[in-house]
Protein backbone atom coordinates (compact mmCIF):
# COMPACT_ATOMS: atom_id res chain seq x y z
CA UNK A 1 0.00 0.00 0.00
CA UNK A 2 1.39 3.23 -0.90
CA UNK A 3 1.90 6.05 1.77
CA UNK A 4 -0.67 8.28 -0.07
CA UNK A 5 -3.33 5.01 -0.38
CA UNK A 6 -2.80 5.03 3.78
CA UNK A 7 -3.08 8.40 4.09
CA UNK A 8 -6.67 8.56 1.86
CA UNK A 9 -7.77 5.60 4.29
CA UNK A 10 -6.54 6.67 7.73
CA UNK A 11 -8.64 10.15 6.88
CA UNK A 12 -11.68 8.33 5.83
CA UNK A 13 -11.63 6.37 9.78
CA UNK A 14 -10.77 9.70 10.79
CA UNK A 15 -7.64 8.93 12.69
CA UNK A 16 -6.27 12.56 12.24
CA UNK A 17 -3.06 12.11 14.50
CA UNK A 18 -2.14 9.31 12.14
CA UNK A 19 -3.21 11.20 9.01
CA UNK A 20 -0.97 14.00 10.17
CA UNK A 21 2.45 11.51 10.84
CA UNK A 22 1.89 9.85 7.36
CA UNK A 23 1.40 13.74 5.95
CA UNK A 24 5.04 14.83 7.25
CA UNK A 25 6.40 11.14 6.40
CA UNK A 26 5.58 11.67 2.78
CA UNK A 27 6.86 15.11 2.82
CA UNK A 28 10.39 13.48 4.29
CA UNK A 29 10.16 11.40 1.83
CA UNK A 30 10.21 14.10 -0.76
CA UNK A 31 6.75 13.61 -2.55
CA UNK A 32 5.53 17.03 -3.90
CA UNK A 33 2.97 18.51 -1.59
CA UNK A 34 0.35 18.95 -4.03
CA UNK A 35 0.57 15.48 -4.77
CA UNK A 36 0.02 14.14 -1.22
CA UNK A 37 -2.97 16.97 -0.98
CA UNK A 38 -4.76 15.48 -4.22
CA UNK A 39 -4.17 11.78 -4.30
CA UNK A 40 -4.43 11.72 -0.34
CA UNK A 41 -6.28 14.04 1.95
CA UNK A 42 -8.61 14.97 -1.11
CA UNK A 43 -9.13 11.54 -2.85
CA UNK A 44 -9.82 10.55 0.97
CA UNK A 45 -12.45 13.11 1.34
CA UNK A 46 -13.95 12.14 -2.00
CA UNK A 47 -14.40 8.62 -0.89
CA UNK A 48 -15.92 10.02 2.28
CA UNK A 49 -18.07 12.73 0.11
CA UNK A 50 -19.55 9.85 -1.88
CA UNK A 51 -20.10 7.93 1.10
CA UNK A 52 -22.03 10.51 2.90
CA UNK A 53 -24.39 11.24 -0.07
CA UNK A 54 -25.10 7.49 0.06
CA UNK A 55 -26.03 7.02 3.55
CA UNK A 56 -23.28 4.62 4.16
CA UNK A 57 -21.66 6.99 6.43
CA UNK A 58 -22.90 10.15 8.48
CA UNK A 59 -22.40 13.59 10.36
CA UNK A 60 -20.26 12.14 12.89
CA UNK A 61 -18.01 10.16 10.43
CA UNK A 62 -17.57 13.16 7.91
CA UNK A 63 -16.74 15.31 10.48
CA UNK A 64 -13.58 12.96 12.01
CA UNK A 65 -12.81 12.49 8.27
CA UNK A 66 -12.66 16.43 7.73
CA UNK A 67 -10.60 17.16 11.17
CA UNK A 68 -8.17 14.44 9.96
CA UNK A 69 -7.87 16.33 6.68
CA UNK A 70 -7.08 19.26 8.56
CA UNK A 71 -4.59 18.04 10.42
CA UNK A 72 -3.06 16.98 7.00
CA UNK A 73 -3.43 20.33 5.23
CA UNK A 74 -1.60 22.35 8.05
CA UNK A 75 1.51 20.70 7.50
CA UNK A 76 0.80 21.40 3.50
CA UNK A 77 -0.37 25.23 3.45
CA UNK A 78 3.05 26.23 3.55
CA UNK A 79 4.73 24.31 0.73
CA UNK A 80 2.15 24.53 -1.52
CA UNK A 81 2.23 28.13 -0.53
CA UNK A 82 6.03 27.87 -1.52
CA UNK A 83 5.13 25.67 -4.91
CA UNK A 84 3.31 28.91 -5.81
CA UNK A 85 -0.22 26.15 -5.76
CA UNK A 86 -3.15 27.96 -5.44
CA UNK A 87 -6.76 26.55 -4.66
CA UNK A 88 -8.96 25.88 -7.69
CA UNK A 89 -11.52 28.50 -6.02
CA UNK A 90 -12.48 30.52 -3.69
CA UNK A 91 -15.47 30.69 -1.72
CA UNK A 92 -17.44 32.36 1.19
CA UNK A 93 -20.04 30.68 3.10
CA UNK A 94 -22.07 31.46 6.21
CA UNK A 95 -25.20 31.33 8.18
CA UNK A 96 -27.65 34.22 7.16
CA UNK A 97 -28.98 37.11 8.88
CA UNK A 98 -30.99 36.13 12.13
CA UNK A 99 -30.26 32.84 11.78
CA UNK A 100 -27.66 30.52 14.29
CA UNK A 101 -27.23 27.26 13.38
CA UNK A 102 -23.81 26.49 11.49
CA UNK A 103 -23.74 22.44 11.35
CA UNK A 104 -24.99 22.38 7.71
CA UNK A 105 -22.93 25.34 6.60
CA UNK A 106 -19.67 23.40 8.48
CA UNK A 107 -20.54 20.32 6.57
CA UNK A 108 -20.45 22.58 3.04
CA UNK A 109 -17.28 23.98 4.56
CA UNK A 110 -15.83 20.56 4.70
CA UNK A 111 -16.69 19.26 1.91
CA UNK A 112 -15.48 22.20 0.03
CA UNK A 113 -12.13 22.07 1.25
CA UNK A 114 -12.46 18.39 0.57
CA UNK A 115 -12.52 19.21 -3.15
CA UNK A 116 -9.78 21.97 -2.85
CA UNK A 117 -11.45 24.57 -3.02
CA UNK A 118 -10.68 27.70 -0.54
CA UNK A 119 -13.13 28.77 1.96
CA UNK A 120 -13.44 31.78 3.70
CA UNK A 121 -15.73 30.78 6.92
CA UNK A 122 -18.60 33.89 7.79
CA UNK A 123 -19.79 32.09 10.57
CA UNK A 124 -23.17 32.73 11.48
CA UNK A 125 -25.73 35.73 11.65
CA UNK A 126 -24.11 36.90 8.43
CA UNK A 127 -25.72 40.18 6.76
CA UNK A 128 -26.20 40.44 3.05
CA UNK A 129 -23.52 43.11 2.79
CA UNK A 130 -21.38 40.99 5.20
CA UNK A 131 -21.37 38.52 1.86
CA UNK A 132 -20.82 40.85 -0.59
CA UNK A 133 -17.90 42.70 1.21
CA UNK A 134 -16.30 39.39 1.89
CA UNK A 135 -16.64 38.58 -1.90
CA UNK A 136 -15.54 41.45 -3.42
CA UNK A 137 -12.45 42.29 -0.74
CA UNK A 138 -11.24 38.69 -0.90
CA UNK A 139 -11.99 37.61 -4.14
CA UNK A 140 -14.49 34.87 -3.79
CA UNK A 141 -16.45 33.42 -6.74
CA UNK A 142 -18.97 31.60 -5.07
CA UNK A 143 -20.93 33.15 -2.28
CA UNK A 144 -22.62 30.02 -0.11
CA UNK A 145 -25.46 30.71 1.92
CA UNK A 146 -27.38 28.43 4.73
CA UNK A 147 -30.46 29.03 6.56
CA UNK A 148 -32.13 26.24 9.16
CA UNK A 149 -34.98 28.10 9.71
CA UNK A 150 -38.27 29.53 7.35
CA UNK A 151 -38.16 32.81 9.07
CA UNK A 152 -34.66 33.51 7.51
CA UNK A 153 -34.29 31.91 4.02
CA UNK A 154 -36.00 35.13 2.67
CA UNK A 155 -32.85 36.83 3.64
CA UNK A 156 -30.41 34.96 1.12
CA UNK A 157 -33.14 36.97 -1.69
CA UNK A 158 -31.74 40.13 -0.09
CA UNK A 159 -28.10 38.75 -0.71
CA UNK A 160 -29.26 37.99 -4.09
CA UNK A 161 -30.45 41.97 -4.51
CA UNK A 162 -27.42 43.14 -2.69
CA UNK A 163 -24.93 41.58 -5.22
CA UNK A 164 -26.65 43.11 -7.68
CA UNK A 165 -26.91 46.43 -6.47
CA UNK A 166 -23.10 46.35 -5.78
CA UNK A 167 -22.28 44.94 -9.31
CA UNK A 168 -21.05 41.79 -8.54
CA UNK A 169 -23.99 39.58 -9.72
CA UNK A 170 -22.55 38.80 -12.77
CA UNK A 171 -19.19 37.82 -11.51
CA UNK A 172 -19.87 35.89 -8.21
CA UNK A 173 -22.20 32.74 -8.11
CA UNK A 174 -24.94 32.53 -5.12
CA UNK A 175 -25.03 29.23 -3.66
CA UNK A 176 -28.34 28.16 -1.18
CA UNK A 177 -29.26 25.46 1.13
CA UNK A 178 -30.48 24.70 4.36
CA UNK A 179 -33.25 22.38 5.38
CA UNK A 180 -36.40 24.82 4.51
CA UNK A 181 -34.87 25.85 1.51
CA UNK A 182 -36.17 23.92 -2.31
CA UNK A 183 -34.80 23.82 -5.53
CA UNK A 184 -37.73 26.36 -6.33
CA UNK A 185 -36.99 28.56 -3.53
CA UNK A 186 -33.84 28.54 -5.27
CA UNK A 187 -35.16 30.10 -8.42
CA UNK A 188 -37.59 32.16 -6.50
CA UNK A 189 -34.55 34.14 -5.38
CA UNK A 190 -32.31 34.57 -8.68
CA UNK A 191 -29.78 32.41 -6.86
CA UNK A 192 -27.83 30.09 -9.23
CA UNK A 193 -27.53 26.57 -7.37
CA UNK A 194 -29.26 24.94 -4.81
CA UNK A 195 -27.77 21.27 -3.45
CA UNK A 196 -30.02 18.99 -0.95
CA UNK A 197 -26.66 17.82 0.74
CA UNK A 198 -22.87 18.68 1.84
CA UNK A 199 -21.67 16.44 -0.78
CA UNK A 200 -23.58 17.92 -3.76
CA UNK A 201 -23.10 21.28 -2.73
CA UNK A 202 -18.67 20.78 -2.64
CA UNK A 203 -19.71 18.51 -6.16
CA UNK A 204 -21.97 21.85 -7.50
CA UNK A 205 -19.83 24.35 -6.57
CA UNK A 206 -16.97 22.99 -8.59
CA UNK A 207 -18.79 22.69 -11.62
CA UNK A 208 -19.70 26.08 -11.30
CA UNK A 209 -15.82 27.50 -11.14
CA UNK A 210 -15.11 25.40 -14.09
CA UNK B 1 -66.17 12.35 24.93
CA UNK B 2 -63.93 14.58 26.94
CA UNK B 3 -60.20 15.32 25.43
CA UNK B 4 -58.37 12.58 27.24
CA UNK B 5 -60.75 10.49 26.01
CA UNK B 6 -60.45 11.17 22.74
CA UNK B 7 -56.25 11.00 23.19
CA UNK B 8 -56.44 8.20 24.55
CA UNK B 9 -58.70 6.27 22.17
CA UNK B 10 -56.82 7.66 19.66
CA UNK B 11 -53.59 6.02 21.11
CA UNK B 12 -55.30 2.67 21.08
CA UNK B 13 -56.35 2.87 17.70
CA UNK B 14 -59.90 2.91 18.80
CA UNK B 15 -62.69 5.01 17.06
CA UNK B 16 -63.26 8.65 18.18
CA UNK B 17 -65.92 11.20 17.36
CA UNK B 18 -62.94 13.81 16.14
CA UNK B 19 -59.83 13.87 15.57
CA UNK B 20 -57.65 14.80 19.03
CA UNK B 21 -55.75 18.01 18.42
CA UNK B 22 -52.72 19.63 20.00
CA UNK B 23 -51.47 22.97 18.56
CA UNK B 24 -47.87 24.45 19.53
CA UNK B 25 -47.48 28.02 19.34
CA UNK B 26 -43.86 29.40 19.20
CA UNK B 27 -44.08 32.55 21.69
CA UNK B 28 -42.50 34.40 18.60
CA UNK B 29 -46.00 33.33 16.67
CA UNK B 30 -47.87 35.70 19.74
CA UNK B 31 -45.67 38.18 19.67
CA UNK B 32 -46.33 38.60 15.84
CA UNK B 33 -50.17 38.19 15.58
CA UNK B 34 -50.74 39.78 19.02
CA UNK B 35 -54.28 39.62 20.49
CA UNK B 36 -55.71 38.34 17.19
CA UNK B 37 -53.83 35.41 17.52
CA UNK B 38 -55.10 35.21 21.01
CA UNK B 39 -58.62 35.61 20.11
CA UNK B 40 -57.95 32.69 17.79
CA UNK B 41 -56.86 30.56 20.55
CA UNK B 42 -59.65 31.40 22.44
CA UNK B 43 -62.65 30.78 19.81
CA UNK B 44 -61.11 27.20 19.31
CA UNK B 45 -60.14 26.49 22.82
CA UNK B 46 -62.52 23.60 23.38
CA UNK B 47 -61.25 21.88 19.94
CA UNK B 48 -57.40 21.45 21.71
CA UNK B 49 -57.80 18.21 23.45
CA UNK B 50 -54.08 18.47 24.81
CA UNK B 51 -52.95 20.86 27.81
CA UNK B 52 -48.72 20.84 28.23
CA UNK B 53 -47.14 22.07 31.62
CA UNK B 54 -43.41 22.59 31.77
CA UNK B 55 -41.55 23.27 35.16
CA UNK B 56 -38.13 23.81 36.78
CA UNK B 57 -35.38 24.15 33.66
CA UNK B 58 -37.13 22.92 30.98
CA UNK B 59 -37.95 25.60 28.11
CA UNK B 60 -40.36 28.66 28.83
CA UNK B 61 -40.89 28.03 32.43
CA UNK B 62 -38.77 31.14 32.68
CA UNK B 63 -38.01 33.55 30.03
CA UNK B 64 -34.60 33.44 28.99
CA UNK B 65 -34.87 30.96 26.38
CA UNK B 66 -37.16 32.97 24.28
CA UNK B 67 -35.42 36.18 24.53
CA UNK B 68 -32.62 38.47 22.72
CA UNK B 69 -29.22 37.74 23.87
CA UNK B 70 -27.47 35.10 25.93
CA UNK B 71 -27.59 33.80 28.85
CA UNK B 72 -26.26 30.92 30.81
CA UNK B 73 -28.39 27.68 31.32
CA UNK B 74 -28.40 25.79 34.97
CA UNK B 75 -25.81 23.06 33.43
CA UNK B 76 -23.18 25.92 32.66
CA UNK B 77 -23.52 26.56 28.69
CA UNK B 78 -23.40 29.98 27.48
CA UNK B 79 -26.96 30.47 25.07
CA UNK B 80 -26.92 32.95 22.22
CA UNK B 81 -30.46 34.11 21.06
CA UNK B 82 -30.90 36.49 17.81
CA UNK B 83 -34.95 36.04 17.42
CA UNK B 84 -38.00 37.24 20.67
CA UNK B 85 -40.34 34.07 20.86
CA UNK B 86 -37.76 31.45 19.15
CA UNK B 87 -35.26 29.64 21.22
CA UNK B 88 -31.76 30.32 20.42
CA UNK B 89 -28.22 27.81 19.90
CA UNK B 90 -25.57 26.85 22.70
CA UNK B 91 -22.84 28.87 21.45
CA UNK B 92 -20.22 28.13 24.49
CA UNK B 93 -20.90 24.55 25.76
CA UNK B 94 -19.65 23.82 29.51
CA UNK B 95 -17.85 21.12 28.22
CA UNK B 96 -15.74 22.16 25.24
CA UNK B 97 -13.11 20.78 27.09
CA UNK B 98 -13.63 17.76 28.76
CA UNK B 99 -11.10 19.04 31.72
CA UNK B 100 -14.32 21.00 32.66
CA UNK B 101 -16.09 17.65 34.21
CA UNK B 102 -13.30 17.12 36.45
CA UNK B 103 -15.28 18.42 40.11
CA UNK B 104 -17.67 19.42 38.09
CA UNK B 105 -21.20 19.50 40.09
CA UNK B 106 -24.42 18.26 38.61
CA UNK B 107 -27.30 20.40 38.36
CA UNK B 108 -29.62 17.55 39.38
CA UNK B 109 -29.61 18.87 43.01
CA UNK B 110 -31.06 22.01 42.51
CA UNK B 111 -33.11 20.84 39.91
CA UNK B 112 -34.36 18.60 42.95
CA UNK B 113 -34.40 22.20 45.15
CA UNK B 114 -36.60 24.04 42.62
CA UNK B 115 -38.85 21.33 41.81
CA UNK B 116 -39.70 20.57 45.72
CA UNK B 117 -40.41 24.32 45.64
CA UNK B 118 -42.27 24.20 42.56
CA UNK B 119 -44.04 21.43 43.04
CA UNK B 120 -47.73 22.84 45.23
CA UNK B 121 -48.52 25.54 42.38
CA UNK B 122 -47.68 22.85 39.70
CA UNK B 123 -49.95 20.08 41.34
CA UNK B 124 -52.49 22.88 41.88
CA UNK B 125 -52.38 23.78 37.75
CA UNK B 126 -52.66 20.37 36.77
CA UNK B 127 -55.86 19.66 39.54
CA UNK B 128 -57.33 22.49 37.64
CA UNK B 129 -56.61 21.34 34.40
CA UNK B 130 -57.92 18.26 34.74
CA UNK B 131 -61.44 19.86 35.37
CA UNK B 132 -61.40 20.73 31.79
CA UNK B 133 -60.74 16.76 30.61
CA UNK B 134 -58.24 17.43 28.38
CA UNK B 135 -55.05 15.16 28.11
CA UNK B 136 -52.11 16.47 29.99
CA UNK B 137 -48.45 16.29 29.19
CA UNK B 138 -45.70 17.34 31.09
CA UNK B 139 -42.18 18.00 31.13
CA UNK B 140 -39.62 17.66 27.93
CA UNK B 141 -36.72 15.29 28.15
CA UNK B 142 -34.28 15.26 25.68
CA UNK B 143 -30.92 13.04 25.72
CA UNK B 144 -29.25 13.86 22.54
CA UNK B 145 -29.93 17.63 22.58
CA UNK B 146 -28.55 18.16 26.55
CA UNK B 147 -24.81 16.21 25.50
CA UNK B 148 -25.19 18.68 22.38
CA UNK B 149 -25.90 21.68 24.92
CA UNK B 150 -23.22 20.26 27.52
CA UNK B 151 -20.23 19.05 24.93
CA UNK B 152 -20.85 21.44 21.55
CA UNK B 153 -22.75 19.78 18.67
CA UNK B 154 -19.53 19.51 16.41
CA UNK B 155 -17.97 18.01 19.11
CA UNK B 156 -20.24 15.32 20.84
CA UNK B 157 -20.47 14.49 16.65
CA UNK B 158 -16.95 13.24 16.56
CA UNK B 159 -16.81 11.82 20.10
CA UNK B 160 -19.42 9.15 18.62
CA UNK B 161 -17.67 8.70 15.81
CA UNK B 162 -14.30 7.93 17.65
CA UNK B 163 -16.42 6.59 21.20
CA UNK B 164 -13.97 8.50 23.15
CA UNK B 165 -14.43 7.11 26.33
CA UNK B 166 -15.27 10.71 28.30
CA UNK B 167 -18.17 10.56 26.06
CA UNK B 168 -19.57 7.63 28.15
CA UNK B 169 -18.98 9.24 31.35
CA UNK B 170 -21.40 12.36 30.10
CA UNK B 171 -24.11 10.22 28.98
CA UNK B 172 -23.85 9.28 32.70
CA UNK B 173 -23.97 12.59 33.77
CA UNK B 174 -27.35 13.51 31.87
CA UNK B 175 -28.78 10.11 32.69
CA UNK B 176 -28.41 10.40 36.28
CA UNK B 177 -30.32 14.18 36.18
CA UNK B 178 -32.84 12.41 33.57
CA UNK B 179 -33.62 9.63 36.06
CA UNK B 180 -34.48 12.10 38.71
CA UNK B 181 -36.20 14.59 36.08
CA UNK B 182 -38.37 11.67 34.61
CA UNK B 183 -39.41 10.15 38.13
CA UNK B 184 -40.25 13.87 39.79
CA UNK B 185 -42.81 14.40 36.50
CA UNK B 186 -43.88 10.83 36.95
CA UNK B 187 -45.39 11.82 40.05
CA UNK B 188 -47.72 14.03 38.94
CA UNK B 189 -50.99 13.97 37.70
CA UNK B 190 -49.75 14.21 33.86
CA UNK B 191 -51.13 11.32 31.71
CA UNK B 192 -47.72 11.62 28.71
CA UNK B 193 -44.11 12.40 29.38
CA UNK B 194 -43.10 13.97 26.17
CA UNK B 195 -39.65 13.25 24.38
CA UNK B 196 -37.97 15.93 21.85
CA UNK B 197 -34.52 15.18 19.93
CA UNK B 198 -33.69 15.83 16.61
CA UNK B 199 -32.70 12.98 14.70
CA UNK B 200 -32.68 13.88 11.29
CA UNK B 201 -31.27 16.20 8.45
CA UNK B 202 -33.60 16.74 5.74
CA UNK B 203 -32.60 13.87 3.83
CA UNK B 204 -31.39 10.97 6.18
CA UNK B 205 -30.47 10.19 9.82
CA UNK B 206 -28.14 12.74 11.66
CA UNK B 207 -25.58 9.43 12.46
CA UNK B 208 -25.40 5.92 11.52
CA UNK B 209 -28.90 3.90 12.83
CA UNK B 210 -25.73 0.80 14.06
CA UNK B 211 -24.88 3.41 16.42
CA UNK B 212 -28.38 5.05 17.30
CA UNK B 213 -29.27 1.72 18.45
CA UNK B 214 -25.80 0.46 20.18
CA UNK B 215 -25.45 3.44 21.86
CA UNK B 216 -29.28 5.68 22.51
CA UNK B 217 -31.65 3.45 21.87
CA UNK B 218 -30.91 1.73 25.74
CA UNK B 219 -30.84 5.06 27.45
CA UNK B 220 -34.45 5.89 25.94
CA UNK B 221 -35.22 2.65 26.69
CA UNK B 222 -34.47 2.81 30.61
CA UNK B 223 -36.35 6.84 30.64
CA UNK B 224 -39.27 4.89 28.55
CA UNK B 225 -39.97 1.79 31.24
CA UNK B 226 -39.79 4.17 34.25
CA UNK B 227 -42.16 6.24 32.39
CA UNK B 228 -44.34 3.25 31.46
CA UNK B 229 -43.91 1.92 34.38
CA UNK B 230 -45.54 4.55 36.40
CA UNK B 231 -48.47 4.59 34.32
CA UNK B 232 -47.90 7.29 31.66
CA UNK B 233 -47.61 7.30 28.21
CA UNK B 234 -44.49 8.52 25.83
CA UNK B 235 -44.50 10.81 23.32
CA UNK B 236 -41.70 11.99 21.38
CA UNK B 237 -40.62 14.21 18.70
CA UNK B 238 -37.93 14.41 16.60
CA UNK B 239 -37.63 16.74 12.96
CA UNK B 240 -35.73 15.22 10.13
CA UNK B 241 -36.00 12.38 7.82
CA UNK B 242 -36.23 9.48 10.78
CA UNK B 243 -38.32 7.02 8.59
CA UNK B 244 -35.29 4.42 9.78
CA UNK B 245 -36.21 4.79 13.37
CA UNK B 246 -39.78 4.54 13.38
CA UNK B 247 -39.66 0.25 13.99
CA UNK B 248 -37.38 0.92 16.46
CA UNK B 249 -39.45 3.34 18.62
CA UNK B 250 -42.68 1.20 17.85
CA UNK B 251 -40.46 -1.57 19.53
CA UNK B 252 -39.49 0.31 22.33
CA UNK B 253 -42.93 1.40 23.22
CA UNK B 254 -43.21 4.75 21.89
CA UNK B 255 -47.28 5.67 22.24
CA UNK B 256 -46.85 8.78 19.85
CA UNK B 257 -44.37 10.31 17.48
CA UNK B 258 -43.93 14.10 16.46
CA UNK B 259 -42.09 13.84 13.16
CA UNK B 260 -41.95 15.72 9.86
CA UNK B 261 -43.88 13.41 7.74
CA UNK B 262 -43.62 15.26 4.65
CA UNK B 263 -39.99 15.26 4.42
CA UNK B 264 -40.37 11.91 4.54
CA UNK B 265 -43.84 11.34 2.64
CA UNK B 266 -46.53 10.67 3.72
CA UNK B 267 -47.81 7.98 1.79
CA UNK B 268 -44.16 6.47 2.09
CA UNK B 269 -44.83 6.66 5.99
CA UNK B 270 -48.26 5.62 6.05
CA UNK B 271 -47.83 2.36 4.11
CA UNK B 272 -45.12 1.04 6.47
CA UNK B 273 -46.38 2.35 9.93
CA UNK B 274 -49.65 3.36 10.25
CA UNK B 275 -51.46 1.46 12.72
CA UNK B 276 -48.66 0.78 14.71
CA UNK B 277 -47.72 3.82 15.99
CA UNK B 278 -50.04 7.03 16.70
CA UNK B 279 -48.44 9.63 14.83
CA UNK B 280 -49.33 13.41 16.77
CA UNK B 281 -48.99 15.78 13.63
CA UNK B 282 -48.10 17.43 12.03
CA UNK B 283 -48.65 19.10 9.09
CA UNK B 284 -45.39 20.67 7.05
CA UNK B 285 -44.34 23.81 8.49
CA UNK B 286 -41.66 24.39 6.81
CA UNK B 287 -43.98 24.72 3.54
CA UNK B 288 -47.71 24.20 4.07
CA UNK B 289 -48.04 26.07 6.77
CA UNK B 290 -46.00 29.62 6.36
CA UNK B 291 -46.67 29.74 2.71
CA UNK B 292 -49.47 27.59 1.78
CA UNK B 293 -53.23 28.69 1.83
CA UNK B 294 -55.96 27.56 4.09
CA UNK B 295 -57.22 25.08 1.45
CA UNK B 296 -53.84 23.35 1.40
CA UNK B 297 -53.67 23.50 5.07
CA UNK B 298 -56.29 20.89 5.37
CA UNK B 299 -56.24 19.40 2.37
CA UNK B 300 -53.03 18.33 4.37
CA UNK B 301 -54.76 17.30 7.25
CA UNK B 302 -57.16 15.22 4.84
CA UNK B 303 -54.36 13.15 3.49
CA UNK B 304 -53.27 12.74 7.36
CA UNK B 305 -56.67 11.48 8.24
CA UNK B 306 -56.81 9.14 5.24
CA UNK B 307 -53.53 8.12 5.33
CA UNK B 308 -52.15 7.28 9.07
CA UNK B 309 -56.07 7.19 10.56
CA UNK B 310 -56.41 3.24 11.20
CA UNK B 311 -59.59 1.98 13.30
CA UNK B 312 -60.72 5.61 13.80
CA UNK B 313 -57.57 6.13 15.50
CA UNK B 314 -53.55 6.55 15.10
CA UNK B 315 -53.75 10.20 14.57
CA UNK B 316 -53.17 13.50 16.74
CA UNK B 317 -54.01 16.66 14.47
CA UNK B 318 -51.29 18.64 15.74
CA UNK B 319 -48.69 21.54 14.27
CA UNK B 320 -46.86 24.10 15.41
CA UNK B 321 -47.51 27.86 14.84
CA UNK B 322 -44.24 30.12 14.07
CA UNK B 323 -44.44 33.87 13.34
CA UNK B 324 -44.40 33.23 9.52
CA UNK B 325 -47.52 31.14 9.74
CA UNK B 326 -50.75 33.80 8.34
CA UNK B 327 -53.95 33.69 10.65
CA UNK B 328 -55.76 32.18 7.95
CA UNK B 329 -53.69 29.17 7.93
CA UNK B 330 -53.69 29.13 11.88
CA UNK B 331 -57.54 29.66 11.51
CA UNK B 332 -57.53 27.00 8.62
CA UNK B 333 -55.10 24.87 11.08
CA UNK B 334 -57.90 24.85 13.91
CA UNK B 335 -60.65 23.44 10.98
CA UNK B 336 -58.98 21.19 9.27
CA UNK B 337 -59.52 18.07 11.70
CA UNK B 338 -63.45 18.21 11.36
CA UNK B 339 -64.21 15.68 8.77
CA UNK B 340 -67.26 17.20 7.55
CA UNK B 341 -65.73 20.39 7.31
CA UNK B 342 -62.97 19.26 5.01
CA UNK B 343 -64.56 17.02 2.83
Amino acid sequence: MSILTDISENLQRGKAKIVKELVQQAIDEGIPANQILEEGLLGGMNVVGEKFKANEIFVPEVLVAARAMNMGTTLLKPLLAQSGVKATGKVCIGTVKGDLHDIGKNLVRMMMEGKGLEVVDLGVDVSPEQFIDAAKNQGCQIICCSALLTTTMGVMSEVVEAAKTAGIRESVKIMVGGAPVTEAFCQQVGADCYTADAASAAEAAVKLLA
Amino acid sequence: MTGRERVLRALNFEPTDRVPMDIWVLPAARLAHGEAFAQLQKRYEDRIDIMSFVGPFDHGFTPEYYTVGTFTDPWGSVWRNLQPGVVGEVKQPVFADYEAMRGYVSPKAEFLRQWEQHKPALEQQLREARKTGKFLIGGWVSVFERLQFLRGTEDLYCDIALEEPELFGLIELVMDYLRAYVDAWAQMDVDAIPFGDDWGTQISLLISPVTWVKLFQPLYQELFDRIHAAGKKVFFHSDGYIFDLYPHFIEMGVDAINSQLWCMGVEKVAEQFAGKITFWGEISRQNTLPNGTPEDVKASARKMMQLLRVNGGGLIGQSEMNRDVPLANVQAFYEAWDEEETK
